[in-house]
């Protein structure tokens, strides 16, 4: 095994301002089970990871590893079973309820079928979170728009636009409450590689402008390996390690996924 | 083909009364069954996605369950006469068109209430989880999410029961509601008058489609979901 637990990412190798040094979302010990029926189904056992300001942050894993239920529960959207998890320091459950809401507020989220309500417009859609919040402010919207390059289909809906026009406005829906974090998950992988690219570099241009914490979930290595600074390889929900993701490229051979993946990505 | 016009213009006025009363027991029974059975509708929704945790909404939400599968059970006319009683309590009079408009509200509001659980199970999974993942509150789930992205089947699903309350309304004429469904039997059917029977079956015809095309109409410039 090269590396596991890295202790530091330098500042070069994030390519922005200030180095990350500071965690962002600290998640200690947590587990997650579902209960269907009689079965049980253990989504999460006992991750922990820190992920640190300013990071655009990987997690791999094949599928059914537990990634989408990590993002979910950064997100708020779901109860722990065991564990804490702590945003910006603040740990979502000693909150009150209004609290937490304004914390998970501060989380912006983008999903793979890009979840855009279909009757509203794309300025409706990029309107969404400001209206949820009490807001209203549409030259915010329009700044958006503009920042991913969509602001002359401000008036279509969303089954007049491409795939990757569609996360393209998705993602301008998740910045125009200026989330300090931004969860994507597998957010390129309904898409063609060219859109998929798009995507990805408009990620990384959003990390670089807003100073926004990413945290991209994906099944495909080579996305992880080509964008990310860290990644955590999840399998059968447990973390099997957090690795630098370093840029050179390594012959893989016909072996486990976490072994791919360990000598793919460092 | 002259003596059918004399026997129109004998009839238009109690033809034109009947419509009224048509009218009225349709929209008095919409009216309800939108403030009362859209709400309902929502709930049993909610019901079956298994958003509510708290007690009296589980409760809640079992009665407004039981009580749709209840009235829709019920074979119409059964239902209209078990209710006499309680009409009376309500109105102070079990005769008229009112008196029928009130068992029509029930059915109304128990019929759209299932209709538009229905338009609301079509609502993506996906538009769920942004809600919850924006923190929306239930009122903004409803009314942001929810019935945005299913305005067009609960348009259709209203369409629908307002058609079939026309045709529940033609039997009013048993508690004296009147409509054009009782008189065509009154005035058509029973007097042998079996033209006019005919035109007020035309007439029906004309204003259930009208109703559809509208609805139909209404649904698709509301759906946005795919522009042909
Ligand atoms: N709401 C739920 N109820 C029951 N089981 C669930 C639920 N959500 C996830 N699971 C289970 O938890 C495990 C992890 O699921 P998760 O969606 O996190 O995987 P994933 O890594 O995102 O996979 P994929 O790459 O396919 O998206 C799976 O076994 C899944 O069946
Ligand atoms: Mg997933």
């Amino acid at each position: 095994m090269k590396s596991i637990n890295i202790e530091h990412v330098t500042g070069d190798a994030l390519n922005v301002k200030s180095p990350g040094v500071i965690s962002m979302i600290k998640i200690k010990g947590v587990s997650k089970e579902f209960k269907q029926k009689k079965i049980k189904i253990q989504a999460l056992r006992a991750v922990s990871m820190e992920i640190r300001r300013l990071e655009f942050f990987g997690i791999v894993g094949a599928s059914g590893s537990g990634k989408s239920t990590l993002l979910k529960l950064i997100n708020g959207l779901d109860d722990l079973t065991a564990g804490e998890i702590l945003i910006d320091g603040d740990s979502l459950k000693d909150i009150n309820k209004k609290e937490r809401r304004r914390k998970i507020q501060t989380i912006g989220m983008i999903f793979q079928q890009f979840n855009l309500l279909q009757n509203l417009t794309v300025r409706q859609n990029v309107g969404l979170p400001l209206k949820v919040q009490g807001k209203k402010n549409p030259q915010k919207v329009k700044e958006m728009l503009a920042f991913v390059g969509m602001e002359e289909h401000i008036n279509n809906y969303p089954s007049q636009l491409s795939g990757g026009q569609k996360q393209r406005v998705a993602i301008a829906r998740a910045l125009t409450t200026a989330p300090s974090i931004l969860l994507c998950d597998e957010p390129t992988s309904a898409l063609d590689e060219h859109n998929g690219h798009e995507v990805m570099k408009l990620l990384k241009k959003t990390q670089e402008e807003f100073g926004t914490t990413i945290v991209f979930v994906s099944h495909e290595l080579e996305l992880i390996k080509q964008w990310c600074n860290r990644a955590a390889i999840l399998e059968e929900g447990r973390l099997l390690a957090i690795v630098d993701v370093s840029k050179n490229q390594v012959v893989n051979s016909e072996t486990s996924y976490y072994q791919k993946a360990m000598d793919y990505l460092t | 083909m002259s003596s059918y016009l004399a026997i129109l213009e004998a009839y238009q006025g109690e033809m034109a009364l009947a419509l009224g009363q048509t009218l009225m027991m349709i929209v008095i029974s919409m009216s309800v069954a939108l403030l009362i059975g859209l709400p309902m509708g929502t709930v049993l929704y909610l019901r079956t996605i298994h958003f509510f945790h708290s007690k009296p909404l589980l409760i809640l939400s079992r009665l407004v369950n039981l009580y749709v599968d209840i009235v829709r059970s019920f074979p119409f006319l059964l239902f209209v006469v078990s209710i006499i009683p309680f009409t009376r309590f309500v109105l102070g009079t079990s005769f008229g068109t009112m008196a029928a408009a009130f068992p029509l509200c029930f059915v109304a509001t128990a019929n759209y209430a299932r209709m538009s659980e229905q338009a609301l199970l079509d609502v993506p999974r996906e538009t769920l989880e942004l809600s919850k993942s924006l923190c929306a509150t239930t009122w903004q789930l409803i009314f942001h999410f929810l019935y945005v992205e299913a305005r067009s089947g609960l348009v259709l699903g209203f369409t629908t029961v307002t058609i079939g309350m026309i045709s529940y309304s033609t039997i009013m004429g048993v508690v004296g509601g009147g409509g054009i469904g009782d008189f065509a039997i009154r005035y058509g059917y029973q007097s042998y008058e079996y033209e006019l029977m005919y035109t007020t079956i035309v007439v029906m015809i004309v204003s259930v489609v009208m109703i559809q095309t509208m609805g139909t109409l209404l649904a698709s410039h509301l759906d946005k979901r795919k522009i042909f």
